[in-house]
This record gives C-alpha cells, structure tokens and sequence, in this order.
C-alpha cells in the first residue's frame, strides 16, 4: 500500500483493532497485515488504539458502580411470568386485563356478600385443644399480686423504679423514632440480640441475672431453656413482616433468602389469624388466646401458640370513607419496603373500615388502569385479592393515573363523607404529557370541589420529596413518608379519619411457665426482642406498639414434665441458677400450664398497666389443634429450615407444606395459599438438576 | 433471520421461560447499566426501563432470534420517551437554572473537553464532553461489547457510520491521552 497512507485517519484500523471481521473484507483485512508489517507508524497507530481502548473500557468499567446489578429478583419473577404467559398476554392493565380483575371482583362480590364482616363477630373455631383463659387483672406496683412469681430484682418495682438502669436517651429524638432507630429497619438487620441494660455492679441479683442472661444465651445453641433454671421468658412483641416479603423475593427469583435475615417471628406475624378480639367494656386493649397441641416433629412435645388481637377501631365515630388508592407499580415499587408494604399496609387498613366505606384501586406504571373498581369494604375479600394481584414493572405516568383516580373518586362521591385519592409512590412521579401547572390546577379543583389528594412516600423516598408535598398541598392532603408497617397502620388510619390506632403502646410479654407440668421450653423466634426479667416492669424500657385490629403471636416448643429424655438442657447453667424462694403464680394450682402476662401503655399514658391470663393443655394431637396453630407452626418451621436452625433439622419442607395445606382456613386475601406455594417453589428448588 | 435455537419458543411457554431467562441473565447488567446512563445515571429508572423492555421482548409472537441488539434497541427507544417525557414536565424556571448550570459547568471545564487526558478520571470527563452519538456508539461498544453491526442497528445507522464515528471518538482520545504513568 502507499507509504504516505495517513492510517490514523483510516477507519478500518479501528475496526481491525477492535476485531470487526464482518466489516472487514479479506483485501482490507490483507492491507492492513502489510502494512503493519512494512510501518512502523501504522503499528504505532494500533498499539495506541488499542491502548485507548483498553482505558476507555477499563475507565467505564470502573465508573460502572452499582449499576452492575441487573434486575431484582421481583422483576425477573415478573418477566418469567409474562414470557409464560406470551404474546397472547397483552399488556399489563389493559383494558381486557382490567376488565378479568373487575369481572371476579363481581364474581366474588356476588358469592360472599355480606357474609363477610359477620364472620369477624360469628365467634372462633373451638377446637378441643383451646386452652382454657381465665383473664386476671394485674396491676403492678398496686396490686398485691402483681410481684408474685416475678423475677425477684423486680419485686417493689413501683419504689425501686429508680434504681433501674435505662440506656441512655439518643438526643432528642421521639420514642417512636428511638425505637426504630435501636431496632432493624425493613429488612436490615442490626447487630446485638439483647438490647437490655447493663447489670449494675451493686444488683443484689446480679449472680441471678447473669444466670438468665446466660441461660438466654446457651439457648441459642441448646435452644431449650429449663423450667428449673428459669420458668420466664420476657420479650417484646414485634408486628414487623419484612423478614418474609424479602425472603419470599429471593425464593421466588430462584436464589437461596439470606439465613441470617430470617426472622421467624416476623414469618409468624406475616399472616392473620381469626383470635377474638377483646369484649366491648372489658377495658382492655386487646385479648390474648393461648392455644396448644403436640408438635408435629415431636409428638412428645406440646406447641403452645400465645395470640393477641387488639380491639379494632371506633367505627360509628367515623364518616364514611370514599378511598382510591393510586398505587406506582413502576418497577421501582419492587423493593420489600414499597410496594408489598403498600399491599400490606391497605390490606390491614381494610379491617379496620366499615362495610358501607369504599375503596378502589388504580395504578399507573407505563399504563394507567384500574386493579380494583370502587368497592364496599363489605365484600373485603374482593379488595383484598386485588391487593394481593399488584405486581410492580414498567416505567411511570402518573398524570393519567391521577385523572384516573379522580374519575373513580367522583363517581362514588360520598356527601359528607371523606372523599380521598390516596397517592403512594416512591417518589417517581411522571406527570406525562400536560406539565406540572395543568396537574397542580386540577388537583386544586378537585380539593375545591371536595376530593382531597394524600401522598404517601415509601421507600427512600428522597426523590421528589418536595414536589409530592407539593402536590398534596394543592389536594388539602397531607404528605407523609411510610418506612415501615407501624407508620404505615398510622398514617393510613389518618388518612380514614381514625385516630389510630395505636391501642397500645410498650407492649411486652412475661410468659411463666408451670414447673409442674413443664419441663423445658423455647419461644420460636424473637431473638432480636427478648428482653430482661427486670424490664417487665420498667416502665422506661421501650417495646412494641399494638395497632387497632392487629395481631401477634408468639409460638413456644414445650417439654412436658416425664418427657426430658433425649432434650439437651444445659445442665451447668441449672446449678447456678436455682431459685428456692421463687413463689408459684396463682395459675400454677392444678393443672395450670401457663400464665401469660402483659404490660402496655394506654396511648397517652406514660405508666404501663397490666393483665395476666392463664392457659391450661387441652391435650390435643397436632391433627386436633388449631387451624391457626397449626399453620403458624408449619410458617415457623419454614422459616427455621430456611434459617438451618438445628431445631427442625429432621423436618421435610414437605411436611411443611403438607401442615400449610391443612391448615389454610378461610385464608382471606390468599396469604396463606401464598405461602404453600412459596413452600412448594422452595422444593422445586432443592430438587438437584431440575431447576427451572 | 436464519436458523435460531429459540425458534421453537412460541409454542412451548417452558422453552420461551427458559429464552427469556437466558436473555436476561446474560445481559441484564449491560442493560440497566445502558440504560441509567441514558437516564442521567439513575439506576432505579434503568432498571424500569429494562424490566419494561424484557416485557415487550414477552409480548412478542416470536422470541426466536431477538436478543442483544433487539433488547438494547427497545431500552433506549423506552429511555428516549422516558426522557422526552420528562422534559415536557420541566418548567421554563427549571430550564433556565438548567443552562445556568451548563454554562458555568462548560467554563469552568473547557479544560476537560480538550486539555491533556492523564487518569481515568480525566478520560471519563473527557468522555462526557463528547458529542452525545459518539458518547453513546463509545458505550456500546466498551461498555456494553455490542459489534459495530449491533450499534448500527440500536442507535439505526449503518455499520460503517459506527465504525466512522469509534475511529472519530477514539483518534479525539488518543491525541490527547498523556501515557500511563507517564507525566500529566
């Protein structure tokens, strides 16, 4: 070729460089061999190509950051599904799609009427394993009882309250948010298993309390303490749910969930269970159901499940609500603490309306749709399944779904009552295509003319923070950032005009064991919120919060007395441990199997008050337990295998899902069925070679 | 199109699962990295609009045959209307701190679009301060491994232009890129 060839300025030898051999003929390819043989410039031209290339690729590859993540494991779930479905599908809400989800919404409003809600008061399932409940009041620090059988540093805690060491107060933040800020947020977990106080040098008790501590300790690896040793167990009740919404993620995307961010109670407390509410004038927050049967794994062994269902809210007190819930589906909402938190937290908030309020469901993502049409809350179950049907993907308009929800809202407009679009988004608000002034105007009319707009931001809502307050200014609606299910609860009871909800407050748990009838017990779950005898009674020692309408439960592994053989209890710490001067709970006369005692705070109050109530074991096989029981036992399991706790390590998830299956119930909302078929993806999952 | 593995997908939904799959495994991360970058480096929005691509990839009769540039063509059709959209939203105020930022961003770093290049810093900003079409046919190609014939076809030109453009971007860079080590 021609030595005065400029090959810097030839395009081919950046294709050659670059090994583009589909646009390179043979001759070009031959030339430019030649010439690198023949001159010298001509190398050095491709040597520095390639050098700037190589840096170009390594510059990029290193700015790349978190981008190198992909998709989340929802939105993979997601395509799988729609590549199933295939072309046939069309697009998400779609008219026709949108159409099938309001068809079985009618459907399922025609079957179950008004059945629904007379379900709530038609009384609960009486197996012949209920233990008998006996409640009795407690008052502690007035009452000549309320010392008895506690932890002996407790006892007088009324006059020795002071003495007691508190953690030290974290600035001036509100309790709520020092609460939070000492425990994991959604999904992330904090270290440190107990959160109690430090032991003062000077406790008389101090041997006594090491001991527990101790003994607490040992169980994490001999998981049942002994009665001899210590008949309590104390801890906090929890209503968090997250550790399930992320594990399920993870199982659904075909990958193993973290064993470390399994958090059984939070599995437990995911589902609902149909425990009695309190009687009306019993004056007391909520009501605790103590239920039993043997486990499935060790028939030897009694599985105790503790309920507690708060009364739910004032409902006469209230306008009637005309809600419409515009949800962001964009694939954004996928994270555990957005979108399956919006679906969590509106499906609670329906139990706590009244069967005339309505609620519809719109969502905008790519498309604007309607989920659900404007419903009476009596067909719940209708609202319910929608709920559960909202899968986040695509990328967001907004401005149409607005238009939208108003529409809905207008419809159904209720005179006098509260008339509310209720935006929950993470901030990605994509108006389209008329501007920001047109939707600000309409909001306005809209507000002038009695249709409020809320805006709810989940997630790490930063984005557009200042824009969403705006626009729910404009709508006479407040604007309020949801970072977890509590503040969820809060803010959407607000939002019907309830005045939470909050029924309790500092809610803890002492559970005492009868030492005649148990030999050994384990609490499943709630690591991270045991806490110290001691703490029971301090009133300055924070706990969980109890919401109108919601439940808790925990699940205890019981060794009855004769049944020790073959049960690991760490012996060494029994000797340390023993207590002669412990005085019996009244429960404990005769049969007694349990006394369960709770403090709490009324909202408002800064003292905790208290009741104690007593179970006894009805003696029922596994088969003969409670529904209720019996999934919440099924739910624990799995989330032990999932954990590799040694506890269950002889059960089958087959034997898991077998349990779920038989115990599903009513299963409103299909949360139950869920998860049998979470259980059965996990299966699928383990089988080697076949996985999908 | 000529003979493909996937072509069977259509009628079999495990077959077409298993295609998608393969798909999105294989260049998930290339994408969402693609398409953040066209969105100003948002991951979260990059991410929607790849989920959004993988689900028209779904709703095609025939999967057979579509793959990398099929996918990085729809995500950036998805991103350019993502974006065309938004600016439609910005009002004439925030427009005009926009520019303002432009402006005083493009005096304060003449420098960078054409001084000495000696980190990878300074060939990232360098990078930045090209034109968008070479911006975006570097990326493709360094970042994302697309062939000249798979550029062509996302950003619809022909093969050869890319090569045009990659020799014009890439001379630009070498002109001025200080060696390795080397003083700056």
């Amino acid at each position: 070729m021609s030595e005065q060839h400029e090959w810097k300025d030839d395009p081919r030898l950046m294709a050659f460089a670059l090994e583009e051999w589909a646009e390179l003929s043979e001759t070009d390819v031959e030339e430019i061999e030649a010439a690198l043989e023949s001159d010298p410039a001509c190398r050095q031209v491709l040597e520095e190509m390639i050098e700037v290339n190589g840096r170009v690729a390594r510059a990029l590859a290193s700015a790349s950051g978190p981008t190198t993540e992909g998709l989340t494991g929802a939105a993979r779930a997601e395509i799988a599904l729609a590549a199933r479905r295939g072309a046939s599908s069309g697009r998400r809400w779609s008219p026709a799609f949108v159409g099938s989800v309001t068809a079985a919404a009618a459907a399922l409003l025609a079957a179950v009427g008004l059945g629904v809600f007379d379900r709530e008061h038609a009384g609960v399932e009486q197996g012949p394993a209920d233990a008998e409940v006996a409640a009795v009041d407690l008052e502690a620090g007035t009452s000549e009882r309320a010392p008895e059988g506690f932890n002996a540093s407790t006892v007088g805690s009324a006059g020795r309250k002071g003495t007691i060491a508190t953690p030290p107060a974290a600035g001036a933040a509100s309790p709520a948010a020092e609460f939070f800020a000492t425990r994991r947020s959604l999904g992330r977990g904090l270290p440190g298993r107990h959160r109690a106080p430090a032991l003062e040098e000077n406790d008389s008790d101090g041997l006594r309390q090491q001991g527990m501590k101790l003994a607490v300790e040992a169980g994490e690896e001999a998981p049942f303490t002994s009665v001899d040793v210590d008949p309590f167990s104390t801890f906090s009740i929890d209503v968090d749910t997250a550790s399930y919404s992320s594990a399920r993620a993870a199982i659904l995307e075909g990958r193993a969930p973290d064993s470390k961010a399994i958090r059984v109670e939070e599995f437990i407390n995911y589902f609902r269970y149909d425990d009695p509410a309190p009687r009306a004038g019993d004056g007391r927050p909520f009501a605790v159901t103590v239920q039993t049967g043997a486990a499935p794994w060790e028939p030897r062994h009694r599985l105790v499940r503790i309920g507690m269902k708060a009364r739910g809210m004032d409902l006469a007190q209230r306008r009637r609500a005309n809600l419409v819930f515009l949800v962001d589906v964009s694939g954004s909402m996928q994270q555990p603490d957005k979108l399956p938190l919006v679906k969590r937290a509106l499906g609670i908030l329906t139990e706590s309306l009244h069967p005339e309020d309505r609620v519809a469901v719109a969502v905008y993502a790519s498309a604007e749709g309607l989920a659900l049409d404007s419903t009476p809350l009596a067909a719940r179950e209708a609202i319910l399944q929608s709920l559960e049907r909202l899968e986040s993907g695509g990328s967001t308009n907004g401005g149409a779904g607005l238009r939208l929800a108003y529409a809905v809202a207008r419809e159904h407009f209720v005179e006098g009552g509260v008339n509310r679009v209720i935006l929950c988004t993470d901030g990605d608000f994509n108006v389209g295509v008329t501007g920001p002034g047109a939707l600000e105007e309409l909001i306005a009319e809209e507000a002038a003319t009695g249709v409020e707009l809320s805006v709810l931001g989940f997630g790490d809502s930063s984005r557009g923070d200042e824009r969403m307050e705006a626009l729910s200014n404009r709508g006479d609606g407040n604007y309020a950032l949801i970072d977890s299910e509590l503040e969820a609860r809060k803010v959407l009871a607000e939002q019907v005009g309830g005045t939470l909800l909050t029924v309790a407050s500092d809610v803890k748990i002492q559970v005492a064991w009868n030492p005649a009838q148990v030999a050994a017990f384990r609490l499943v779950g709630y690591e991270n919120r045991r806490l110290e005898h001691r703490d029971f009674l301090d009133d300055e020692k924070d706990a969980g919060e109890i919401g109108a309408g919601h439940g808790v439960t925990a699940l205890f592994e019981v060794v009855p007395r004769g049944a020790e053989a073959g049960v690991d209890l760490p012996r060494e710490i029994e000797a340390l441990e023993r207590a002669p001067d412990r005085e019996l709970p009244e429960a404990y006369a005769g049969d007694g199997l349990v006394e369960v005692r709770l403090r709490y705070k009324e909202p408002g109050s800064t003292s905790s008050t208290g009741f104690a109530v007593a179970g006894r074991d009805g003696g029922a096989t596994f088969d003969g337990a409670p529904v209720d029981l019996r999934f919440a036992a099924a739910v624990a399991t799995f989330a032990q295998i999932l954990r590799g706790a040694p506890e269950v390590s002889g059960v089958s998830a087959d034997a898991v899902r077998e349990w779920a299956l038989l115990a599903k119930g009513d299963d409103p909302g299909g949360l139950r069925e869920g998860f049998v078929q979470l259980v059965e993806r996990w299966i699928d999952a383990q089988q080697p070679g076949e996985k999908r | 199109m000529p003979f493909s593995p996937f072509r069977s997908a259509a009628a079999d939904p495990d077959a077409r699962v298993r295609a998608v799959e393969a798909l999105l495994s294989e260049h998930e991360r290339a994408l969402v990295r693609y398409a953040a970058r066209l969105l100003g480096g948002d991951v979260e929005r990059g991410r929607d609009a790849v989920q959004e691509a993988f689900l028209r990839l779904c709703r095609q009769e025939d999967i057979g045959g579509l793959g990398r540039e099929w996918l990085f063509t729809v995500t950036r059709r998805i991103c350019i209307d993502v974006q065309r959209k938004e600016s439609r939203m910005t009002t004439i105020e925030d427009t005009d701190a926009v520019d303002a930022l432009g402006d005083a961003a493009s005096a304060a770093s003449a420098d960078e679009a054409s001084g000495s290049i000696g980190s990878d810093d300074e060939l990232l900003k360098a990078l930045h301060h090209l034109p968008d079409r070479q911006q975006e046919a570097i990326r493709l190609k360094f970042e994302s491994g697309l062939s000249y014939a798979e550029i062509a076809g996302v950003m619809g030109t022909s093969a050869g232009n890319v090569g045009w453009i990659l020799h014009t971007a890439i001379q630009g860079l070498r002109s001025r890129l200080v060696p390795e080590g080397g003083a700056r």
